[in-house]
């Protein structure tokens, strides 16, 4: 035995789910957490430090395991690590109001032959339930010291620290043991091969093994009640307890699936309606930074940097944050129903529906919250144990449509189909992606099923209870802060290549060149009709666009685009002054001046100018009780609108906007996305997408809501409220129904955005699964909307 | 008997599990061994039992309550 003074000891906290381990873990190290996970295995990994008479402790927090020798993912990497790691000291958190199953992990313990501290959890609860515990007794029994805790109270924790460091001590200097060994030794000393009875267990096929295991665990139970028939004094009156209560009613066969589709409905709720504010806030606060950087430049002046900066690296990191309430209020609403006890009993009600898809009733908890968004629901798959039933919902889990996909909906449906069928199409599409998932988990399950394994489904159902703020709290704070890290920084990447290849390279600055020039030519003729007529002005400008070498197309667009302008130019001084002019009662003058005054407050603009269709809209508004006067107005509106005075400003403002949008539409073109949606063109036809759709495709794969806004600068439609209408009219007249429903299958089936591929590799632990997902749900996409549009030709 | 024909609220102990090596581990490890004593609590859902062992509730799904024999 070597004396040298130890400094650092590695301490591991085993013990049963729901023993109160985590409360333990947190109190004891404090903040001074990290979260990783375990070599190979997606099972998350605690660590933490504390100190303790100049000894520096590590503490590992093992994931719940209620056996060494158990099979499932969590619990066998902590019985690997039990066996196979270098440690120091064990701390075996024992549930005391739940005294025997507990003590069967440390009687396993024991056999490791590693100095062990038995923490007694929870023993207000015991107490109250009329379970007296001789803790001297029990741990002479035991062959280990014993400290009580309260851990939702921090009680205790001072001692159980101090004890488990002078333990630590004492194993650091002994030798250590190899725990395999002492634990075989062990074995055979609990059960000779003659106490093995193969006629026990009578499992079809059985190997002496499976029979030497339950001849262990009868001899192990066996010890266990003889030991408690002596510490343990049960004078608890037997009857319905507070749990069973609640049972009755959360577990009913009837309405115990409403119950937990109501609570279901309340934790989404939290999440994406209270989500939706600090979304907001998110934005909004991007939005302003990117403001505030865009103006260190001169306005107009256009770099690389700049764009970098601003639609790659704010709009990036924007992306990745904006997701952040939500994660927070969905995680702490599963762990507060995880930690109270619930959510083993939503598991037991699902299953019997679940399990004919090959998945634990679990999973519909992430399917659940798919409908709101892929990500959160990617990274609820943590509460699945088994990993190929995980790794199932990992890959079907985007086929229920997230929220990013509805504003396509909302763009293409209202556009393509009568009001009567908008609601049908919309749950259509929904239920195609339910029905994909379906056959989907149903295929993987059975193909990732190996030969003869079972699939049992034992749960414990632990006594409701209410979980600690801390708890909760600590365990959301991990995981959020996990995703910051890790899918923070691989969405990040993806969206700054997003933007750089729908950026660049530029169109050749010859189209840039001549935009310009169009740009002066305005200004030019504004110079010219400083307060002329708009009528004229256009005129004159018809007659130079006229004179540029274009195409007869691009002519009409420019023209189409100046009247356009011209028409929304409406000076209202010179319709006050008409007002004024006009035969009325003093009266009716006083209300219409009212009426235009309020019309031009209620749009809170200061200018004079004011497009026609909105002075319009406003004045229908009013509540002008005279219909007459109403009725004049309306009128000179028109007669305004129909020969306005040109405002040299608007109609350059309105003229530079349609530049603005040549201007994107021809980098969009002329991007490397561009040049991708030309390339696939021939792999789109098949499905009756263009090269337009597909560039907009291309965007989308950063995120699905950036088809609509794609869409708008392929068509030169955008960035202005209202657009989306004029969008769907555009869309219309390029389209038909079938393309549009095409549009919506494939957005519905193909991945929703980077950001999830990037949760994919890091929920299952390979970027090997991200792919594919990513490539495997992208052919479905293909295979099935190529049908769906052929099929559909076919017909019409 | 099957532990699925017990009624609720029923004690009852184990004769033998008559399931594959994985399950039948599984529950020996949660004391459902040969000769535990169990009390039912629930067996009113198809191919579920929701029962009381060692002072824990457990369910056991997906038939297990069919292949597990006590008197």
């Amino acid at each position: 035995m070597s004396t040298e003074p130890v400094t650092k000891i590695k301490a591991v906290l085993a013990g049963n789910p729901n023993s109160g381990k985590s409360t333990i873990f947190n109190y004891l190290t404090g903040a001074k957490q990290t979260i990783g996970n375990f070599p190979g295995v997606t099972v998350e990994r605690y660590e933490g430090q504390t100190r303790c008479d100049g000894v520096k402790v590590d503490v590992i927090d093992l994931p719940g395991l209620y056996s060494l020798t158990s099979k499932t993912d969590e619990e066998k990497v902590a019985g690997d690590y039990l066996r196979k790691e270098p440690y120091d000291v064990i701390v075996d958190i024992v549930d005391a109001s739940n005294l025997e199953r507990n003590l069967y992990l440390t009687y396993q313990l024991k056999e490791l032959n590693r100095p062990t501290l038995v923490v007694l959890n929870m023993v207000d609860v015991a107490r109250r339930r009329g379970i007296e515990i001789d803790t001297e007794k029990l741990s002479e029994a035991l062959g280990m010291p014993i400290i009580e805790t309260v851990g939702s109270k921090a009680v205790g924790i001072k001692e159980v620290l101090k004890k488990m460091t002078e333990l630590g001590v004492e194993g650091r200097r002994r030798p250590r043991p190899a725990p395999a060994a002492s634990q075989e030794e062990a074995q055979d000393e609990l059960v000779s091969n003659e106490d093995v009875d193969c006629a026990a267990c009578a499992c079809p096929g059985c190997s002496k093994g499976c029979a030497r295991v339950v001849a262990l665990d009868i001899a192990r139970y066996k010890e266990i009640s003889q030991v408690c028939s002596r510490a343990v004094r049960n004078i608890s009156p037997s009857g319905q307890t507070f749990s069973d209560r609640v049972d009755a009613i959360l577990t009913n066969r009837f309405i115990g699936i409403p119950i937990f589709l109501a609570m279901m409905y309340v934790v989404f709720w939290l999440t994406f309606t209270l989500g939706a504010y600090p979304m907001d806030w998110i934005d909004a606060a991007f939005g302003w930074l990117g403001d505030k950087v865009a103006g260190f430049w001169p306005e107009g002046a256009e770099s690389f940097v700049k764009s970098l900066i601003l639609d790659g690296i704010i709009g990036g990191v924007g992306g990745v944050i904006v997701f952040l309430p939500n994660i927070i209020i969905l995680f702490l609403a599963i762990s507060f129903l995880e930690d109270s006890g619930y959510l083993a009993r939503a598991a037991l009600l699902c299953d019997r529906w679940m399990s004919k898809l090959g998945l634990p009733g679990r999973s519909i908890v992430p399917f659940l919250v798919g409908f709101g968004c892929t990500i959160p629901a990617l990274m609820a798959t943590r509460m699945l144990n088994n990993r190929k039933e995980r790794l199932v919902t990992l890959l079907v889990l985007p086929l229920f449509s997230c929220g990013a996909r509805f504003p396509i909906y909302a763009l293409l449906i209202p556009a393509f189909f009568p009001e009567k069928w908008r609601a049908p199409v919309l749950w259509l599409v929904y239920l195609i992606g339910i029905v994909l998932a379906v056959v989907l988990a149903k295929i993987l399950s059975v193909a990732f099923a190996k030969k003869g394994e079972e699939n049992p489904f034992i749960i414990e159902l632990p006594p409701y209870h209410l979980p600690t703020l801390r708890t909760v709290g600590m365990k959301t704070w991990e995981r959020s802060l996990g995703y910051l890290k890790k899918a923070g920084t691989v969405i990040l990447g993806a969206s700054i290549l997003i933007w750089f290849l729908t950026t660049y390279p530029k169109a050749v600055p010859s189209i840039h060149d001549e935009i310009n020039g169009r740009r002066g030519m305005v200004a030019a003729a504004m110079e010219e009709f400083p307060e002329g007529n708009a009528a004229e002005v256009v005129d004159a400008l018809k007659t130079k666009f006229d004179a540029l070498e274009i195409t007869d197309a691009e002519k009409e667009e420019l023209n189409e685009a100046l009247d356009a302008a011209a028409e929304k130019v409406v000076n209202v001084d010179e319709l006050k002054e008409k007002i004024a002019a006009l035969e009325l009662a003093e009266a009716d003058r006083a209300a219409a001046a009212a009426a235009l005054d309020g019309a031009l407050e209620e749009a809170e603009a200061e200018e004079p100018e004011l497009a026609a269709g909105e002075t319009a809209d406003l004045l229908a508004e009013l509540e002008i009780a005279d219909e007459n006067i109403k009725e004049n107005l309306r009128a000179l509106v028109e007669e305004t609108a129909a020969e306005p005075t040109l405002a040299a400003d608007t109609l350059g403002e309105q003229l530079g906007v349609v530049f603005d949008r040549e201007e994107s539409q021809a980098d969009l073109e002329a991007s490397f996305a561009g040049h991708i949606g030309r390339g696939l063109e021939p792999i789109l036809k098949p499905m009756g997408f263009d090269w337009k759709i597909g560039t907009s495709l291309v965007g989308a794969v950063a995120a699905k809501e950036v088809f609509v806004a794609s869409m708008g600068i392929v068509y030169s439609v955008g960035g202005e409220e209202g657009d989306e209408e004029r969008l769907g009219e555009v869309l219309q007249s390029q389209y038909n129904w079938l393309n549009a429903f095409c549009i919506m299958i494939f957005a519905l089936i193909a991945t929703p955005c980077a950001a999830s591929i990037a949760v994919m590799a890091k929920e299952s632990g390979s970027w090997k699964w991200a792919w594919t997902q990513w490539i495997g749900l992208t052919v479905i996409a293909w295979i099935i909307t190529t049908l769906v549009y052929q099929i559909g030709k076919f017909c019409l | 008997m099957l532990l699925s024909n017990v009624p609720n609220g029923k004690f009852v102990v184990i004769d033998n599990i008559k399931l594959g090596e994985e399950s039948t581990t599984r529950l020996s490890s949660l004391g459902l061994v040969p000769g535990a004593r169990i009390r039912v609590i629930c067996n009113s859902t198809p191919k579920t039992s929701v029962i009381e062992c060692l002072g824990a509730r457990l369910a056991l799904g997906r038939g297990i309550p069919n292949f597990v024999e006590v008197h």
